[in-house]
């Protein structure tokens, strides 16, 4: 058997000074978040903080099941890398506490007592109360609680399903047994995961907003996630080819494989984002476009202007060239860029529900940062124990002659 | 240099072809063709051919799709002829969007297929060298070589011994014929 894995790299050292930085940065600025906005800013910014790795993490496992379930044979070198990320899912799930937490002191979610929500002079006007009343059955506490619990189980089935399986093939290059039980079930995990992604960033990130319709927005939630999955994986794939440890694996076929990924779902974001507002604006029906109308003014307006320009514009424009997409440079870039504009464009879902004016202090990236660096901490961590490449995925041969 | 004779030769084998290609280019021949029956992963890049401009000529035509959606819409209804429909704007980014992405799209679209027959030189009813025997059977079981006289390291001895030195089969001198 093979073995290829980071012990001992320089650049897993580099990664995981990296990782300690983010988190340490993530730590003090999440302090600033309660000691400047108290206990509401920090819900605040731990469900937004939450909802981006979150989103990440799963999205991870969503790309390895995707390979097994079309039987992809280009991507079995670099499957490994998101499967990988995906080891952080049995820590990121506890990262529900805070929001629950949050939920239970009735600061967070307004649906959780709309009567006496409020953050600074917002409030729920009174028929706004009852549109949220009108939702109980689905928007109650007990239901919700319920609902992340099944969302955890599924991720850890997925988890230990899908990704220990394609692990567990590592171990045999005679015995394929692993990877046709993946093949299997990928279809009804996928199934499940497209279900669980929609109504963890329904419950998650729009019940901040519970007065507000739009059946888009699971897709959108989506959409945002697995273009920052690809540009994480992207950026990991360049600086791991480039310490040498995927040489013989990952070639430049590769490269451009998944910058065709990115730009192609780069554009599936805007046309989704976009889908969503205009339906919204054209129509002009007071129950949704107060989601919007607060997004657009009190300067909260710059922060969907700059999400829009480097989400959809910068990457469009980057990534459009054949000779661009074949970059590692060019793909480090528009990764990081994408990663930054996810994020960005989940303050502008979230954070002004509890502002009407435009306020950015910094400790917004708090939790991101904190969990972001965990995220990359638990890859180097599984990096080092595992190997870096599926070296007895029977599609290993095909994807390394790739060919695009 | 007129384009009366080719040399043709045939390879049943996908790495020999690959490899041939690969010498034909290195020797300095730029007016060779190769007929095969299906794509071969590869070969365009061991023939040497470079990059089409095609992409250039999509996106010239998308800006243009673009900017001649916004144009129309925005003199018709905001500048030239004003109708106030249900209070909204008379012209805005959002309700034309769909239009300026589908006149990109339109454009780009007829353009590429468009460019793409210009740059292949279609519709071509007769290609010189079509009533060789080779030609038929490289769309069924074997890669035909071929390289012509408008080349201008062109000889007929040279390229004969080239192709007989890549151990191309049933090496043939064949006349155009249009």
């Amino acid at each position: 058997m093979q073995s290829l894995n980071l012990s001992g790299s320089p650049i897993a050292g580099k990664l995981q000074t990296v990782s300690f930085g983010m988190m340490a940065l993530g730590i003090a600025l999440t302090s600033l978040a309660v000691t400047m906005g108290g206990m509401q800013h920090f819900f605040a910014v731990w469900t937004l903080g939450f909802g981006y790795v979150l989103g990440i993490t799963i999205t991870m496992m969503f790309f390895s099941g995707l390979q097994f379930l079309i039987r992809a044979g280009w991507s079995a070198s670099v499957r490994r890398l998101p499967e990988l990320f995906a080891s952080y899912v049995p820590i990121i799930i506890f990262g529900f506490i805070p929001v629950i937490i949050g939920l239970f002191s009735g600061e967070l979610f307004p649906w959780f007592d709309p009567a006496h929500w409020k953050a600074g002079e917002l409030t729920l006007a009174e028929h706004q109360i009852h549109v949220v009343h009108t939702k109980d059955a689905y928007l109650n506490q007990n239901f919700f609680i319920a609902r992340i619990v099944l969302y955890v189980a599924v991720w850890m089935l997925m988890y230990l399903f899908i990704i220990k399986g394609s692990l567990k093939q590592d171990s045999s290059n005679t015995d394929y047994s692993p990877t046709k039980r993946n093949f299997k079930i990928a279809a009804p995990f996928l199934i499940m995961y497209a279900l669980t992604i929609t109504f963890a960033g329904v419950d998650i990130l729009m019940s901040l907003s519970p007065t507000w319709f739009s059946t888009m927005f699971g897709v959108y939630y989506f959409a945002g996630n697995w273009v920052s999955a690809l540009s994480l994986i992207a950026i990991v794939m360049v600086m791991l080819h480039r310490a040498g440890h995927l040489k013989g694996f990952v070639t430049h076929e590769h490269y451009h494989d998944i910058g065709k990924l990115m730009f192609a779902f780069t554009v599936f974001w805007a046309y989704i984002a976009f889908c969503q507002y205009m339906l919204i604006w054209y129509s002009n029906i007071p129950e949704e476009t107060e989601f919007f109308i607060h997004r657009v003014h009190g300067g909260w307006e710059i922060l969907g202007w700059t999400s829009l320009i480097i989400h959809f514009v910068v990457p469009f424009l980057l990534l459009i060239r054949q000779d661009f997409k074949r970059k590692g440079n060019v793909l480090i870039i528009g990764g990081i860029i994408m990663l930054i504009a996810n994020f960005l464009d989940l303050c502008w879902v979230v954070l002004p529900v509890f502002s009407s004016k435009f306020s950015m202090n910094g400790s917004e990236f708090g939790p991101a940062l904190l969990l972001f660096g965990g995220l990359l901490f638990t890859f180097v961590r599984s990096a080092q124990k595992n190997n870096i490449v599926a070296v007895n995925d029977p599609y290993l041969h095909e994807s390394i002659e790739l060919i695009s | 240099m007129s384009n009366n004779q080719a040399v043709m030769g045939n390879f049943t084998d996908v790495n020999a072809l690959i490899h041939a290609a690969e010498k034909i280019r290195d020797a300095g021949y730029k007016e060779f063709d190769i007929f095969t029956p299906y794509p071969v992963h590869g070969l365009d890049k061991a023939m040497g051919v470079q990059r089409t401009i095609l992409p250039y000529i999509s996106f010239g035509a998308g800006v243009t799709g673009l900017v001649s959606a916004v144009g129309l819409m925005y003199w018709t209804a905001a500048v030239d002829y004003k109708l106030s429909i249900g209070g909204k704007p008379f012209f805005s980014a959002f309700f034309g969007l769909p239009i300026m992405f589908e006149l990109t799209i339109l454009f780009t679209a007829l353009a590429t297929f468009g460019g793409l027959w210009f740059l292949c030189g279609l519709p071509k009813w007769y290609h010189d060298f079509q009533h060789d025997e080779g030609f038929r059977r490289a769309q069924d079981d074997i890669f035909v070589v071929s390289i012509f006289s408008n080349d201008k390291r062109f000889s007929l001895d040279s390229a004969k011994n080239l192709l007989s030195e890549l151990h191309a089969d049933n090496v043939r001198v064949v006349e155009a014929q249009s």
